[in-house]
């Protein structure tokens, strides 16, 4: 992603050098305007296709109002299956809708009329599905990934750290670990070669001398 | 002018073996680091491979959802209307005693329409239809059974939807297999036609008969074999 912008950017700035300045600016504008319309449209969309149906529902108190907005949000369209309540139009879901209402006007909680739709259909009914073993993986997966993932870039930084301040050893011993005999080895051939591709354009008897 | 030719030739050996023994120095951390690099570049490539197979398995698979909530449990206690004569209340009591098939249909429901002759057909191969009209207007219910035939023994009206809700319905049509002890055996989401009876219904139906005829229970296992 980030190497794609710089790309772009590039390119724009290519493109800049031989465009008026004017003419990039008003360029400019036009994209940025264009950006600002579609994400528009696109919250738009999104807040129509939430709320499809226009509910003309009664309530006796605020509280009633919010417990049946939360409820139709949660619950899940058992026929159009990846559409809420709230967003759905089809004959069953106002009828969910409807019997929703029905129990808020009765007075029952949100666990009653959530274990009266999971009765009826099952599990699949809400998008907050309840915490029990076989859903266990369901909830407890993607926390527990982060978290693994968290720790393993602190332990990863924290190493590479190390390797910088050269406390590992990793990298550095390796390179200290030349006993006295390498390292005069080491000198010898570093000098040879740099003698030799001193001596090496002039092609002199120095070079002869090596052979020796 | 020999010598120089063969001095020449032999640096370059000397050279090399410089530069191999300086490999060989920093052989074992460039190694280490070589193989943890690879790992590390394998782990998304066999994530992505796995997703592929994962992907690939569920290919042209059903997506849809059947919540099948009913079954396996008595039909939902109700207190309904004929719909032929709405003054008579019917209830659990009124349903058959022998297993039937119970069909959720509306005259507003246009696979409704094209289940219509098929479930005259089962009517006159002598299958026992209970007909529950869902959210319908009277008139044009009654109307699509004169025009179409009623295929059903009788025909409950569910006009509040509330009988279809305790069912677990998700549209019309739908249709739950009833044993003779008046407990849901198996729910057909959608039009029933000839491949599903033949495939479906028939195994189950005739499960449900047998056990019907010797006066038991049918078997948990059998008919979770037999009524997919």
């Amino acid at each position: 992603m980030t190497a794609l912008y710089l790309k772009a950017r590039h390119v724009q700035a290519m493109r800049s050098k031989a465009m008026p300045a004017q003419v990039m600016h008003l360029k400019n504008l036009t994209i940025k305007l264009a950006g600002l319309l579609f994400a528009c449209l696109l919250s738009f969309g999104i807040s129509f296709s939430a709320h499809a149906a226009i509910e003309v529902y009664d309530f006796d108190s605020v509280q009633q109002e919010a417990q049946y907005r939360g409820l139709i949000e949660e619950l899940r369209c058992p026929k159009c299956q990846n559409q809420n309540l709230a967003g759905s139009d089809a004959p069953i879901a106002q009828d969910l809708k409807q019997k929703t209402y029905d129990l808020i006007k009765e007075g029952r909680s949100d666990t009653e009329i959530r274990a009266y739709m999971q009765e009826r259909y099952g599990d699949f009914i809400t998008y907050k599905p309840p915490v029990r073993p076989s859903t266990w993986i369901l909830w407890f997966f993607p926390p527990l990934l982060l978290i693994v993932l968290v720790i393993g870039w602190f332990w990863q930084s924290k190493r590479s750290q190390r390797v910088a301040r050269g406390q590992s050893g990793v990298t550095v011993d390796s390179v200290a670990a030349l006993s006295a005999a390498e390292k005069a080895e080491l000198d010898r051939l570093l000098s040879r070669s740099n003698k030799h591709s001193n001596d090496n354009n002039e092609h002199d008897i120095t070079s002869t001398e090596d052979k020796k | 002018m020999s010598q120089s030719d063969n001095s020449s030739q032999k640096t370059p050996d000397n050279k090399g073996a410089a530069n191999n023994k300086a490999a060989a120095n920093n052989k074992p951390t460039k190694t280490m680091k070589k193989s943890q690099m690879k790992i590390w570049f394998l782990i998304p490539l066999i994530v992505f491979a796995g997703f592929v197979v994962m992907l690939y398995m569920r290919l042209g698979q059903p997506t849809d959802i059947v919540t099948n909530t009913a079954l396996e449990r008595p039909v939902p206690t109700f207190e309904l209307p004929l719909l032929s004569d709405t003054s008579r209340i019917m209830t659990n009591d009124n349903l058959p005693d022998q297993p039937f098939l119970m069909n959720i249909w509306g005259s507003w429901c246009p696979t409704c329409i094209i289940e219509h002759p098929f479930l005259m057909q089962l009517e006159e191969r002598g299958v026992n239809l209970v007909g529950v009209n869902y959210k319908d207007d009277i008139g044009n219910a009654l109307g699509y059974l004169n025009r179409g035939g009623d295929p059903f023994s009788m025909s409950i009206q569910d006009l509040s939807g509330q009988f279809a809700l305790d069912l677990g319905l998700t549209g019309a049509p739908e249709t739950f297999v009833v044993d003779g002890e008046g407990i849901i055996r198996q729910h057909i989401v959608g039009e029933i036609n000839e491949s599903n009876w033949q495939s479906r219904i028939t195994p189950c139906l005739m499960l449900l008969n047998e056990a019907d005829k010797n006066n038991v229970s049918p078997d948990a296992t059998q008919v979770k074999e037999m009524c997919k």
